[in-house]
């Protein structure tokens, strides 16, 4: 007996420090947080630093077509990356991310994607100087992923099916999302998240409006609406409505103009953290929680 | 601070909202819980549906055949619970889509498979004289011969009525919290008269009230708080709030009860009880977000009013507690 109770609390310590190995903390400016919690996307001036010459292969996974580059920018002021999704289909602008040498500042806006899965050593602090990274993938939380616009040129042709792709399935992903835990808390101009590894970048879903969707007063539209399963559309697999960002001129967005409260659309996505109820969460006392989420519509996929 | 709005007064302000905000948070939980119990929602959605669908006779008999043909359809009694009947097997939500494709269907009887919109003209015409049929009638001489156009005209017709059965719940919810606000009011004996007496008297008491209530509006207990949507409309507003720990349900101890010195009519009155509960149902029925903001609000005030600590800079300087009072109403804006 006294060997179990050693055996379950070592256990419980590789568990807990396994927990607390994989999370880092994010420092966000209170500002930036109003500025864009409720904001599908951004914009800012990218000084490239790292990139690839060819997109991910296509299969499952971090094999999602995807190509992306690191930089900095003063807008953000945290390391982050850009990504272009499904890339072959945007041929201009890998022609121009090709030819992009080290150091080029180029316009990019895109939807901001926070999600704690490149996880770093160190505590990410908005507005701290940003070492030069030296890989196309360094220790980021902040991503603009998908990218909209590079450049000169619009980037929207990507929003569609990534042919031979295969998505997680939402009944692997959903109850991971619904449950990584979090801290919250904020103080004087700032918002402090912290967080374990997040996973499961693209996942196939079906959505059911649970409201109308509301335009951000720029590019993007929200909407509230019940997850459901491929498949099984009898029982929502989420606690409760989730966030759904569009972002406007994509075929996702051209679809949703035409539904209403209870019609459903098959559809790719990724996670990222809901700024907005991490702002309604927010306060001076920290708070555990789990990490509040929304979905980022890629891709309308067929029925 | 002088006059009304002296430190006394303004604690004992904030103890009494804090007593309202706790018991209408107790009032709103406990009515989602009888909704759940009563299938409230699943009620509400079917007397919707049976007043768009009961003026339906079958043909040469006076029956409601058309609604029962509507949960005979296989679009809709897959829906239904298995093993259940009544409220307990309907679902609280349907999509209207769904309605319209079963009500279309059901209108061409004859037409299996893929219909064209004369199919669904001929169809409704060919029904029996009946509030359906001329509803349906009067829905696709609208559609300008477009079936698609008729699919959402019946989609719109199904979802005016819910908007107003939505109005119906919102009515029937209404009545509730005050049935429950009167029985949690009654049963607590929550008598504002005597709550503001004994917070007026017993310094203690309203220490312990007034230091739970700026708690409450700091903070965020870990495995209570939650964030929702109050309205499904308008995803930019989310809300958080949290439920009463059992910490700030002792603290209502001292104020709420049936003690023995409140339990003796002859110690306060009758009218004056009855008045002090009559004010808490008022209260309690205004609902917890309601409060949460008002508390904000006086928390803000009374920390405005506050002199600065020795050593802590003061609001002139850039800094210090004026300073941290208004991050913290931004951020308690956010959840109220």
């Amino acid at each position: 007996m006294h060997t179990r109770h050693k055996a379950f609390r070592a256990l419980a310590a590789w568990l807990l420090f396994a927990h607390c190995a994989q999370a880092e903390t994010l420092v966000l400016s209170a500002h930036f947080v109003d500025e864009f919690k409720n904001k599908a996307t951004i914009s800012v001036k990218l000084e490239v630093d790292v990139h690839p010459q060819t997109p991910h292969s296509i299969s499952s996974g971090g094999n999602d077509g995807d190509i992306h580059m690191s930089g900095r920018a003063d807008e953000v002021g945290l390391p982050m990356v850009a990504e272009i999704v499904n890339a072959r289909k945007e041929q201009t602008a890998l022609a121009l991310l090709k030819a992009t040498t080290e150091g080029t500042n180029i316009p990019v806006n895109g939807v901001w994607r926070i999600w704690f899965e490149h996880l770093g050593k160190e505590d990410q602090i908005q507005g701290n100087p940003v070492d030069v990274p030296d890989t196309s993938n360094p220790a980021h939380l902040f991503e603009i992923h998908p990218i909209t616009q590079f450049g000169p040129d619009p980037v929207l042709d990507g929003f569609v099916e990534i042919s031979n792709y295969k998505a997680y399935a939402a009944k692997v992903a959903f109850p991971y999302y619904e449950k990584v835990p979090a801290t919250i808390s904020a103080s004087d101009g700032s918002v402090t998240i912290t967080s374990g590894e997040g996973k499961y970048n693209y996942a196939e879903f079906v959505i059911e409006l649970a409201g109308a969707p509301q335009s951000d007063g720029d590019d993007g539209y929200f909407v509230l609406a019940n997850v459901y399963d491929t498949g099984d559309e009898e029982e929502a697999i989420t606690s409760d409505a989730r966030r759904m960002v569009f972002v406007k001129g994509t075929p996702p967005a051209t679809r949703l103009l035409t539904m209403s409260k209870g019609d459903k659309m098959h559809v790719l996505g990724i996670p990222r953290v809901n700024l907005a109820e991490v702002s309604a969460m927010a306060t001076n006392q920290a708070t555990d929680t789990t990490l509040p989420y929304e979905m980022i519509i890629v891709a309308v996929l067929p029925d | 601070m002088n006059g009304l709005f002296n430190s006394t007064t303004l604690d004992v302000i904030l103890g009494l909202i804090f007593v309202y905000l706790l018991l209408a948070t107790i009032c709103t939980a406990i009515n989602e819980w009888l909704a759940g119990i009563f299938n409230t929602r699943a009620r509400n959605l079917a007397s919707g549906i049976e007043q768009l669908l009961d003026g339906q006779p079958k043909e040469g008999a006076n029956t409601v055949a058309f609604l029962q043909q509507f949960y005979a359809h296989p679009l809709i009694s897959g829906m239904l619970a298995p093993g259940k009947s009544g409220a307990s097997a309907h679902p609280s939500y349907l999509a209207a889509r769904t309605f319209a494709t079963a009500v279309m269907d059901l209108a061409t009887p004859t037409k299996p498979g893929a219909i064209t919109f004369a199919d669904l003209e001929s169809g409704i015409k060919s029904m029996p004289t009946g509030d359906v049929r001329t509803a349906l009638l009067a829905l696709v001489q609208n559609a300008r011969n477009d079936l698609g156009q008729a699919q959402k005209n019946i989609e719109s017709w199904f979802n005016d009525t819910m908007d107003r059965a939505s109005g119906w719940y919102k009515r029937r919810t209404e009545v509730s919290t005050v049935i429950i606000a009167a029985l949690l009011t009654v049963g607590a004996n929550a008598d504002t008269v005597n709550i503001v007496r004994t917070l007026w008297q017993n310094p203690t008491q309203r220490a312990l009230l007034v230091q739970k209530a700026e708690k409450r509006s700091s903070e965020a207990a870990p495995a209570t708080v939650s964030v929702k949507y109050e309205n499904k409309d308008k995803p930019l507003q989310p809300t958080s709030i949290r439920e009463p720990s059992k910490d700030e349900l002792q603290a209502l101890s001292g104020v709420l009860g049936w003690h023995t010195d409140t339990a003796d009519p002859e110690a306060s009155g009758w009218p004056q009880r009855l008045l002090g509960w009559f004010l808490t149902i008022v209260a309690v029925s205004l609902g917890a977000p309601f409060w949460f903001g008002v508390l904000n609000k006086i928390v803000n005030i009374r920390n405005a009013g506050k002199k600065p600590a020795t050593g802590e800079p003061s609001p002139s300087n850039g800094g210090g507690a004026t300073q941290g009072g208004a991050a913290q109403g931004a951020v308690n804006a956010h959840a109220a």
